[in-house]
This record gives C-alpha cells, structure tokens and sequence, in this order.
C-alpha cells in the first residue's frame, strides 16, 4: 500500500512527540524548568497538528470511500439491481441448520420481519439492557439456563412453527375421473388426456366429431365412449339412405284397417330417450345431398328441437337434457363422394372438439389385433401391422391412394385364425382396393411386391 | 422455498363417505351406504378408513366424534348429497371396469369356446 503524504506526515509528527517527550523527561530530571516548558509546548504543538492531520485523512478516507461505491452507480445515480438472488428467509434457515446441526431449526420458518434466534449471550445482553446488570442473578445462572430461555423465548412468538401446507384436492370433473376411471385396454387411439376429456364431453354435453381415414377406429371409438358411460347407443349412417327426411324424422305408413298414418323414425326415439342417448352420426361427409346436415343443424346448436313437418303448427321434438351427439368424418383425396371438408357451421357445433384420428402406431395395432382376435399368433401380428406401416409409408409418398386400414388388418388375422395362410390372407383383403391397370409400375405391382417382399 | 403440494384423490365417493363421517359413522356403515347408492361399487369399509385417516392428517376431520345419526338416515343422507359428477363419474368407472366392453361382446365368445368349436357345430350341421 502506498502512503499518502498525510500519513508519512503523522508518522513523523508522531516521532517527534515522542522524541520531545523523552528529551521533556530527561529536562525534568535534571530539574531544568524551562526546558521542559518549551518541549510540553513543542508536544502540544505537534499534538494539535497531529489531530489536524488525523481529521485530515479521516475525511478524505471516507469521502474515497464514497467515490468507490459511486463506481456502481448507474446514469439515474441508483445502484443497479444484483444478480445474485437475495437470500430468503428458508435458505437463513438452512444456513443455521448447518452450522447448528438439523435438529434445533427443523419445522421453524422464520418469519420475513423477524430477528434472528435467540441464544444465551443475545438472553443475557437484551437482560442486561433492559434491567440493568445484576451480578448475583448472572452469578447465579449458568450459560445453559440462558440458553434454555433462549429457548422458551424462541418458541414464544419469535419462530412460528411451519404450517402443515393446506390439502389441494382436486374435485374437478377430470380430475375425479382421473382418480376413478381406468382408461380401458381398448382405448389406443391417443393419450390418456384425451381419453378423460372426451368423457369431460359427453358429461357437459359438448359434441365431439372425429375425422379421420377409413377404418383408423372412430366408430369404435365412438362405441367404446357409449359403453363406457353406460348411454342408450344409436347409430345413424349418413351414406345409407336414399331419403334423408325419413331416416331422420319418420315416415308415412299405411294399412287398410288403420289407415295412413305417420311413424316417427328410431332418430326421433332416441332424441327423446330419458336416459339420454348416445347417438352416433357416422360418416357425415358421406350425404352428398346436405339435407341430413341441414335438419340437424337446430338440432346440434343451442335451439335442440326437430321439427317434424315444415308447416307452421308442425310437431316439434325437444331433445332429451342428456342427448350426446358423436360424429365421424371421412375426409380426404381417396373417399368417393365424401366432401373434401366439412362445412364450417356444421363444425362449430361440435364445441366438445374435432379430434383428427390417424391410424395406430405399429406396436399399438398389434395389440389391438392380438385383443380382438386373441387366436392370432403374436408373430403374425406384427408381420401384418408392419406390412400395413409399409403401404401406409408409400400412401404418405403419395406412390398409392389408397392406405391399409385397421380394419382390413383385422379382416386378415381373423382369415389367417381360420387357416388361411399370412400372404393369400394379405393378398385376399388388400389387393381388391387396388384396381388392375396395365404397366409395371402400377398401385397394383407395388403392394404385390411389398407382400412378396415379407417372404414366406 | 415453497414446497410443493400434490393435488389430492377426489373420487366419486369422497363427498358422501365424509358428510357420514362428519355424523360420525363408522367405517364399516359408511361403506354399507355408499353401497346402497352406488350398488356395484367395490368400496370397502378398508377404502373408507384409509379416507378416515387422510382426512383426520389433513385436519379436515377430529377423531372420535359421537355419532348422530342411524343408518337409515345415512342412507337418505347419501341419496342426497351424491351430485351429477359423481353419478357420471361412477357410471364410468363401472363402464370401464368391464372386462370386456359391450362392443368387443364377441370376445368373449371367442374366449368362452374353443376356436375349433364353432367349426365343428356348423360343419355337423350341413352334413346332416
């Protein structure tokens, strides 16, 4: 450290004291009056000097002091904030159980504003302060009785007891069918969440619609759903009906002893079956007329009625509280008559969600096949959900238009159960969905070769 | 630093088994009620002790209470307190619970014969 010229000042003001003072005892001795006289006022001299010089350096220490920590002053003249994190109250805590050992601080917090713990010599201090010093009492009291009161004191408001932290329970609709409903084994199509938010749906009647390719499980789907909830289940098919009014609403019938008289169709039942039915609306991309869509539109949105007739006395169905509607979609390049997307009214009536199925996942179709066709070897199996991953490869790549269905892999483990074998079984559901054109490079060839490919 | 809470089980049989043990019923009388209005569930006087217990821990129940009321008023209390979720959510666990769902009904056929069986029936009968 280099000296300031201040302190190499002091430092000799302060020999010459010194030195005055021994020549000022040496004067006495020999009893020579004044020049003792003169030397005390030489010392007094340099004292005052040296007081001088000692304010001095005081003040420019401090004021250095001052002008190091203005280094850290931002533009505004504030300090800007650390970027070490302020240490809270839990980590002191653990501070203390670590130099004092776990046992004496474990279930204290400490509270933000509070002091720190008390300890014997902090008793005795605040004691001290507060009535005075008392020997005989502090002769009395050995360090451990102060400790004890430390103790006491400590217990007594100084560090509350942790609270036990307060029960979250979560008594949400998904949150007690997590707790209660086990997803079945038949349910792979997607994740658990989505399994229990369909259920969500169908409590709150929220309309799901599913779309996705043919034979990828949505109409089981939908059937599981049902069985689940333990609904009535109606299905209704958009694509097999010549007279869409009638399949909804009913028709007109006749014999010679009644007359003519009109028969409310299974849809009207079930609209109002009190149990709340479960009512499937499957493929409805496949009414190419739209009447079927537009005679349910009162009925999918908030109005839920169906009026039988359009005059203006006509009957008018309500729907059942507890009606759910569940609808599948076929939509894509390959479906013949299905529309290439959904109208956007009819879509936002399904305020449950549109849930786009795809197919399953190579290890989650053998599963299902081995589930549903428990006779079927686990090998083949996997060998026709591997050749269904293939083709459905290719499909992607836009080499085939057509791509292997669950559906259709189910068709061949149940044929291969009854003794036919793995590739007359493949080549007898798959290749009529290809048709015979001539060339090498036709649909046809390749999935002939991807079946050759599988070997015997 | 905060420690964090997991949310806890609420199942459909909670609110009913603790309003009983609220009136300080055993166990054993609670499960018999939750019974009677939930008829195929598998809840156990077991299953309403350990309740007992997490709610005596999570102080939302004292030990020992008198109990003030009978059996038959357990049952109409339950009746009562049971809500639509809860109703939903036991139909479900119910449904789910099923071995084998309605709609994979054939399973069970399968499972019940021997593959060969069907077979051999239905051959018989074009022969004779």
């Amino acid at each position: 450290m280099i000296k300031s010229i201040e302190h190499a000042q002091i430092e000799q003001i302060t020999n010459e004291i010194h030195q005055l003072k021994g020549w000022a005892v040496d004067a006495r001795r020999r009893d020579d009056d004044e020049a003792e006289k003169m030397y005390t006022a030489k010392i007094i001299d340099r004292e005052v000097k040296l007081k001088e010089l000692k304010d001095k350096v005081l003040t420019k220490e401090v004021k250095m002091e001052t002008e190091k920590t203005d280094e850290y002053r931002d533009d505004a003249g504030g300090y800007p904030e650390s970027e070490i994190e302020e240490p809270t109250p839990d980590d002191g805590l653990k501070g203390l159980e670590a130099i004092f050992g776990g046992e004496k601080y474990s279930g204290r917090k400490m509270d933000e504003t509070d002091d720190p713990p008390h300890d014997a010599y902090s008793v005795r201090r605040d004691y001290r302060e507060l009535f005075g010093k008392d020997e005989s009492l502090e002769t009395r009291l050995g360090l451990s009785d102060w400790d004890d009161m430390a103790d006491i004191m400590n217990e007594m408001g100084e560090y509350i007891p942790e609270e036990e932290p307060k029960p979250i329970i979560d008594d949400s609709v998904i949150g007690k069918l997590k707790a209660s409903v086990n997803v079945p084994e038949e349910f792979k199509f997607a994740d658990d969440m989505t399994f229990y938010t369909m259920l969500r749906n169908i409590f709150r009647n929220k309309y799901i619609l599913v779309t996705g390719p043919s034979g990828c499980g949505k109409s089981s789907l939908g059937k599981i759903l049902a069985s689940i909830t333990n609904k009535p289940f109606s299905q209704f098919n958009f694509g097999d009906t010549m007279n869409p009014a009638a399949k909804l609403l009913g028709d007109t019938k006749y014999n010679k002893d009644d007359g003519t008289w009109f028969a409310p169709s299974r849809f009207v039942s079930a609209l109002q079956d009190t149990n709340g039915a479960f009512i499937m609306l499957d493929e409805v991309t496949r009414d190419r007329t739209g009447d079927l869509g537009n005679i349910l539109m009162p009925v999918l949105d908030g109005q839920r009625y169906l009026a039988l007739d359009e005059s203006d006395d006509a009957d008018i169905v309500k729907l059942d509280s507890n009606v759910f509607f569940f609808a599948t979609a076929n939509i894509g390049r390959e479906y013949l008559g299905a529309a290439n997307d959904l109208d956007r009214a009819w879509k936002d009536r399904f305020t449950g969600g549109i849930y786009e199925l795809d197919y399953l996942p190579q290890k989650k179709e053998q599963e299902l096949i081995q589930l549903r066709v428990p006779n079927v070897s686990e090998d083949d199996a996997r060998r026709i959900t591997e050749f269904a991953q293939k083709i459905r490869d290719l499909y992607k790549a836009e080499e085939l238009n057509i791509a292997i269905s669950t559906r259709m892999c189910l068709t061949t483990a149940e044929l291969v159960v009854d003794g036919m074998k793995l590739l007359d079984a493949l080549k007898h559901t798959v290749l009529p969905f290809y048709p015979i054109t001539a060339g090498d490079d036709t649909e046809r060839v390749k999935v002939i070769q991807a079946i050759q490919s599988m070997g015997e | 630093m905060a420690r964090r809470v997991r949310p806890k089980k609420h199942m459909y049989w909670h609110n009913a088994a603790k309003l009983l043990l609220e009136h300080g019923m055993l166990p054993t009388n609670v499960a018999k009620a939750i019974q009677y209005a939930f008829p195929h569930t598998d809840v156990t006087g077991r299953h309403v002790g350990a309740y007992k217990r997490r709610l005596i821990n999570d102080s939302m129940l004292t030990k020992d209470i008198p109990k003030t009321i009978d059996m038959q008023d357990a049952y109409s209390m339950v009746e009562g307190i049971i809500s639509d979720d809860d109703r939903f959510v036991y139909q479900c666990v119910v449904g789910s619970a099923k071995s084998t769902l309605k709609c994979f009904e054939y399973k069970l056929t399968q499972e019940a014969k021997e593959p060969k069986e069907d077979v051999n029936e239905w051959l018989e009968n074009i022969v004779a």
